[in-house]
């Protein structure tokens, strides 16, 4: 063992030692500046995934009306898928241009939360509102395909229903993720504001 | 939040002080030592699960934030920047007495070399010498050899002062 009467520095550093400790024990580990951070991460990849939706959601825009002008489907028939497929851009630039917008170090937290909140509502009942274009477009195409295609016709509606599934698959399966991560976004803020 | 996060988050909030004490003396650099914090808490994620109680979660958290600090300075130069995750205080402002009082004792203890400074913060900590032998890995009569020759270096950079 040291020798007490020797050890004036160490026990000085001992009190130092307490003064540091007693500074740390008030102190919480995560801080706005780390929530905000990871909140960016999480924000940034929904962006990110939005952005390719909508683009690619542009150039079916631009193909599909050309495609179908050249199987024999009648032109304004062409036009209401163009503007079908432009319209769902366009509300979804819509939904997310003010969280494209936000900037996530500086605007409060409230405000981000109010944001999130209205993007999981339009986003959950987006499906609903979905069904409504694609089931009348649909019934449509059918409609035309069977005066252009006559015996092959099994064939193409199959093509397309399938075609449908998958998409429909795709297109919910993106629709459930962004709401999770709105869900994640906001259990974040709510942990934080409880912490505070 | 499953069990083991919550049992992380848990054993994180009770030792963030030994964490960043550590941290603290190993760096004098403010991000640095968040750095070096955050460095701290993903090894002791990573090897969480797998700690099976041999030593107690105290020791075994003072061995992680040493050998990480230790380590840090070597991979330094390869590591990024990370987001900052460390605990929302000021040390590194002179504001107050206290402050300089903790400054005072981190640049005694940054004074000794590594070695040294994990066996000064673990003696201050209040550890009895098998338990800081059992961390550094020497024997308990090699830590008092040790303390008496550290209590001399500091004595003499006090003279020196």
């Amino acid at each position: 063992m040291i020798n007490d009467n020797n050890t004036y520095e160490l026990e000085e550093m001992k009190q130092q030692m307490l003064l540091l400790k007693k500074k740390l024990e008030q102190q919480k580990i995560v801080n706005e500046k780390m929530l905000r951070s990871a909140m960016k991460k999480k924000l940034y990849g929904l962006n990110r995934k939005v952005r390719v939706i909508f683009i690619v959601g542009i150039l079916v825009a631009i193909w599909a009306p050309g495609y179908f002008t050249l199987v024999g489907f009648t032109p304004l028939f062409c036009a209401a898928t163009a503007l079908m497929l432009l319209f769902s851009a366009f509300k979804t630039f819509q939904y997310h241009r003010k969280l494209w917008r936000l900037n996530l170090s500086e605007s409060n937290l409230i405000e981000l939360a109010k944001e999130l909140t209205l993007l999981r509502t339009r986003y959950k009942n987006w499906d609903k509102f979905a069904w409504c274009m694609i089931i009348p477009w649909g019934a449509w195409m059918a409609y035309e395909a069977t005066k252009i295609f006559g015996e092959e016709l099994v064939w193409y509606i199959g093509g397309s229903a399938i075609g449908l599934i998958i998409g429909g698959l795709i297109g919910t399966r993106m629709n459930n993720n962004i709401i999770r991560r709105t869900d994640e976004l906001l259990e974040q803020i709510e942990e934080y504001r409880n912490q505070k | 939040m499953n069990s083991i996060e919550q049992e992380f988050t848990n054993v994180v909030r009770e030792h963030k002080g030994t964490i960043y004490t550590v941290c603290y003396m190993f760096s004098k650099d403010e991000d640095e030592v968040a750095d070096l914090f955050q460095e701290i808490l993903i090894n002791i994620w990573n090897g969480f699960e797998k700690f099976r109680g041999e030593s107690s979660i105290r020791t075994w958290i003072w061995r992680i934030s040493f050998n990480t600090c230790v380590s840090y300075e070597k991979k330094k130069s390869r590591i990024g920047k990370a987001i900052p995750l460390s605990l929302d205080i000021n040390l590194f402002d002179d504001s107050d007495e206290d402050i300089r009082q903790i400054k005072m004792l981190q640049k005694r203890i940054r004074q000794l070399g590594p070695f040294d400074r994990a066996i000064v913060l673990l003696w201050l900590e209040d550890l009895s010498y098998a338990e800081i032998g059992k961390i550094v890995g020497i024997s308990e009569k090699n830590v008092s050899v040790r303390l008496v020759r550290i209590r001399e270096q500091l004595k003499k950079m006090n003279n020196i002062e």
